[in-house]
């Protein structure tokens, strides 16, 4: 039985849910330093 | 109970995400026309709401600060844009692979991704604007004018493909997917709606620390020192 009028392109999906994960993780580590920076440069009172 | 969001929020997302990628890549079928490759729509499609997500709570966080002229607003504004631009960037991205294999292009100037890209590029200016302009008054309402301005571009995108009929195809519905398929969609949806938020949060820090060094006091200067000596 065939898959469908497209066949294959694995490749494709690969590529894209690496480059979701990968990105999803650069931004989230980017944030998480940003925000643990933005928090030791306030002074104590400030902290939340 | 914050450290507890900070860690469940990406815990949970990263479940979610797994989950959602097993679900995606193995449990669902094929689909009947485009095959695997349809596949890649459990990761656009969620990036694509988070964006929307995204860009519309700048745009009523923008309307609260005009209102209100609260500071809260304007990091909530600030924070879910920089998150939003992200998100549509990655759609697009995404939106690119997906659009190789089934129309043979990378790119067209289809209604549906020009308005993606119109949408992408008017909130990275939104962020650009607020880098140039150093009294935080001025830059929160421009900022805020500016958001609102650039949302008009979303609801055109929404409807874009019910109002032109082009390549990209129309949303579908519940009764024209197999359930499988919707519960995966929704899965990962739901791990991309947690990452929205824990982003936010974490942006939103970074936005608030700002407003708070803009407000202290600049530290005494020698010439001070000696006044009051």
């Amino acid at each position: 039985m065939g898959t469908g009028t497209i066949v294959g392109g694995w490749e494709y999906v690969w590529a894209a849910y690496l480059i979701t994960w990968v990105s999803l993780s650069v931004y989230a580590a980017s944030l998480w330093l940003r925000a643990k920076k933005s928090q030791a440069a306030l002074p104590s009172t400030h902290k939340e | 109970m914050r450290r507890l969001i900070d860690l469940g929020l990406p815990l949970l997302a990263a479940v979610g995400l797994i989950a959602g990628g097993v679900l995606g890549l193995t449990v669902a079928p094929a689909d009947r026309d485009m095959g695997d490759v349809y596949r890649i729509m459990y990761v656009h499609v969620p990036a694509a709401w988070a964006a929307l997500l995204a860009v519309t709570v700048t745009f009523v966080a923008s309307l609260v600060y005009l209102m209100k002229s609260s500071a809260r607003a304007d990091a909530v504004a600030e924070a879910s844009a920089e998150v939003g631009v992200f998100f549509g960037a990655l759609l697009i991205v995404l939106g690119s692979i997906w659009a190789r294999p089934t129309w043979g292009v990378w790119w067209d100037w289809d209604p549906r991704l020009t308005t993606a890209a119109i949408m992408l590029f008017a909130f990275a200016g939104y962020l650009a604007l607020r880098k140039f302009v150093d009294d935080p008054e001025r830059r929160a309402t421009w900022a805020a004018v500016a958001a609102i301005i650039a949302y008009v571009d979303v609801p055109i995108l929404w409807f874009s493909v019910r109002w032109w009929r082009s390549l990209h195809q129309v949303q579908n519905t519940g009764q024209s997917t197999a359930s499988i398929m919707t519960r995966s969609l929704l899965f990962n949806a739901l791990a991309f709606l947690l990452l929205y938020v824990w982003f936010v949060r974490l942006r939103y820090r970074v936005a608030v620390a700002r407003q708070q060094e803009e407000l202290a006091e600049p530290p005494a200067t020698e010439a001070d020192v000696a006044h009051g000596a």
